[in-house]
């Protein structure tokens, strides 16, 4: 669009051209046809009429010539002096330049091109095409997440992609609307002015251009009612012969990254504070026994205890070595035929003895039928068990937790239900990642946030099978967790069987 | 009379070593396993000291030394935090502001802690003897 004035003036001039050949044909029509009367009605001898003729196609023909010349030149001066014609897309536009550039050169090379129609045709190719490409490009830059500014070598707004638009101020004083324009290409530079952080950041990385190229600079920027972390770092431009072209500032969101980061912190310290009560523990026992301040039975009741303690230290260290293990795909899986509820009471028989200490019914109500899967034994028993001792853990004493197992079509449904504490419906969709823990009930039990992250992998990633989560706060939760059915491995035996008899 | 200390921690062991150690010691001693649960309890009956741990349910250490800190009776009693945390925990600024007497990182020594707890009460090992 904003080469559209260039266009005019070049069919202007388009249209004078052709208007001159016309009224040439015309002026030279009518020459012959006054010519042919004035022979007809003998006014004039043909010798006469045949130089009256000739005189007058003779100075139309260099009229025209003259004219056209006239025109060459004056396109021609067009060309060598774009801004001349075109001062809006210096001022305009970054590529504005390149544009000029790009004409001028071009016109230089082609010097066989001799008519102005030649070059008008190529000038017209070439700036479809730059033009696509600019499209192109704007459209790319427009997509990216990341927010690209760009100013030009005095420091005024170039151009802005849609991301980050988000970082422009509006003038106050500024009542016009550009809002019809897509393109933020062609916005003038007062209007918008961005946010203080980049206009700090830029001052100083022009100001400080001798010693580095680029600075970056991190910052909290809240927009529409969202608070994030930005990272952006701004780089000067030069063109090839060290002079300032102007300066780019890419802006990232790090709000991930850092969330990231949080959460791994947090990870670790809760991992360090479950490590460190058992340890308390044993140390508080060990150093009483060593003090001798214990009597003989009591003595032997706080073996039993540091016994207790480092079976749970173990168990905390292999949960986490098995999900980093099983993740990573370190872990060999080992899936077999094996009977769906014959798992179930290994698990239930692992969780019971808790579920008693804390004074919960603990109930198992297995599928009569026989459900064959084909499974990894340890891993499902192992989410089974997260499962019902999250159900455990989060249930006040006195409640109760049951284990269900049925046949649904071709899977086998397995249903841990507890009358526990319930998960609030915002953090529902979390529970099965790494690290979460659902914070209103993150005091009410001890966890690493590493346990359901195991169990939905090992039943999706290993099982090939589905978990599912309802909840009601104060109610209960219940996870539904299904796994094709079927054994694998007799039919391969069958298969193989003939051929082995044979 | 002997002096009345609660102990407030989620893990049981930790309860009872310390309870053991405190009661050897000649203390009398109560648990608790939240400090929702110790808070109740001190309302009614103010203790001479409490020992507790930083992360519990309900309600945690820190939380429950505002309300002891609040409340009329318990104001001035010595508090010992036990906590799991290392660095991550600024100790200075839970010391002035809540007036903490002691912090013990675990795993702590239950005799250094026997030792702070008769420093705080002003006890000397022959008072108790």
């Amino acid at each position: 669009m904003f080469f559209s004035g260039f266009i005019s003036t070049e069919k202007e001039l388009a249209m004078n051209f052709s208007g001159k050949y016309w009224f040439l044909i015309l002026l030279l029509l009518t020459v012959s046809c006054v010519d042919n009367l004035l022979v007809m009605s003998q006014i004039v001898s043909p010798g006469y009429a045949l130089i009256i003729a000739l005189t007058a196609s003779l100075t139309g023909w260099a009229w025209l010539m003259k004219s056209i010349k006239n025109d060459q030149q004056q396109i021609t001066a067009c060309l060598r002096n774009p801004e001349l014609v075109r001062p809006e897309i210096q001022r305009k536009n970054f590529y504005g330049s390149v544009f000029a550039e790009a004409i001028h050169k071009m016109e230089e090379s082609d010097t066989e091109l001799s008519t102005t129609n030649q070059v008008k045709t190529m000038l017209k190719a070439r700036v479809n095409s730059l033009l696509k490409k600019e499209a192109l490009v704007e459209s790319v830059l427009d997509n990216l997440e990341t927010g690209i500014l760009i100013f030009g070598a005095k420091q005024e707004l170039e151009f802005t992609n849609r991301v980050a638009n988000s970082f422009l101020i509006t003038a106050s004083d500024q009542d016009h609307t550009t809002s019809d324009s897509s393109l933020s290409l062609g916005k003038p530079a007062v209007e918008k002015t961005v946010i203080p952080e980049l206009a700090k950041l830029l001052a100083k990385t022009i100001e400080r251009k001798e010693a580095t190229l680029s600075r970056r600079t991190e910052f909290e920027f809240t927009c529409n009612g969202v608070t994030n972390q930005y990272r952006a770092i701004a780089t000067n431009l030069s063109d090839e012969n060290h002079g300032a072209l102007g300066t780019v500032v890419v802006v990232e969101n790090i709000g991930e990254e850092a969330d990231e980061k949080t959460q791994h912190a947090e990870f670790v310290s809760s991992v360090a504070h479950e490590l460190k009560t058992p340890m308390s523990g044993i140390k508080a026992y060990i150093e009483m026994l060593l003090d001798g301040d214990c009597e003989p039975d009591e003595a032997e009741e706080l073996y039993g205890f540091i016994n207790d303690q480092i079976d749970r230290l173990t168990r905390l260290v292999n949960s986490m070595l098995n999900l980093a293990r099983i993740e990573s795909g370190v872990v060999e899986i080992k899936r077999h035929d094996h009977e769906l509820n014959d798992i179930l009471k290994t698990a239930a028989d692992v969780i019971s003895p808790t579920a008693t200490e804390k004074d919960i019914t603990f109930t198992a109500e297995l599928s009569d039928m026989y459900l064959p899967v084909f499974v990894d034994k340890d891993m499902l028993g192992q989410a089974i068990i997260n499962l019902l001792s999250n159900a455990v853990k989060y249930t006040p004493n006195g409640r109760e937790v049951r284990l269900r197992s049925r046949m649904e079509d071709t899977s086998a449904v397995i249903e841990v239900r507890d009358t526990g504490m319930g998960i609030p419906e915002n953090s529902l969709p979390h529970i099965f990642d790494r690290f979460y823990r659902v914070p209103e009930n993150n005091r009410s039990a001890a966890g690493t946030g590493l346990g359901l992250a195991l169990v939905h992998f090992i039943v999706t990633n290993v099982h090939n099978g589905s978990i599912s989560v309802q909840s009601k706060v104060d109610e209960g939760t219940c996870f539904t967790v299904t796994i094709p059915l079927g054994h694998k491995e007799q039919k391969r035996k069958k298969q193989l069987a003939p051929p082995a008899n044979a | 009379m002997n002096h009345l200390i609660y102990i407030c921690d989620d893990d049981s062991h930790i309860v009872r070593a310390i309870s053991m150690k405190l009661r050897k010691a000649g203390f009398e001693v109560e648990c608790f396993p939240n400090g929702f649960e110790c808070w109740e309890k001190a309302r009614e009956q103010a203790p001479h000291m409490i020992i507790t741990d930083l992360q519990m349910p309900l309600m945690n250490g820190l939380e429950l030394c505002e309300k002891i800190r609040e409340l009329e009776t318990t104001r001035s009693i010595p508090i010992t935090l036990l906590t799991g945390k290392g660095f991550e925990f600024d100790h200075n600024e839970y010391m002035q502001k809540l007036k903490i007497t002691n912090v013990m990182v675990k795993p702590f020594s239950p005799k250094k802690l026997l030792t702070q707890v008769q420093e705080s009460l002003n006890l000397t090992n022959d008072v108790i003897g």
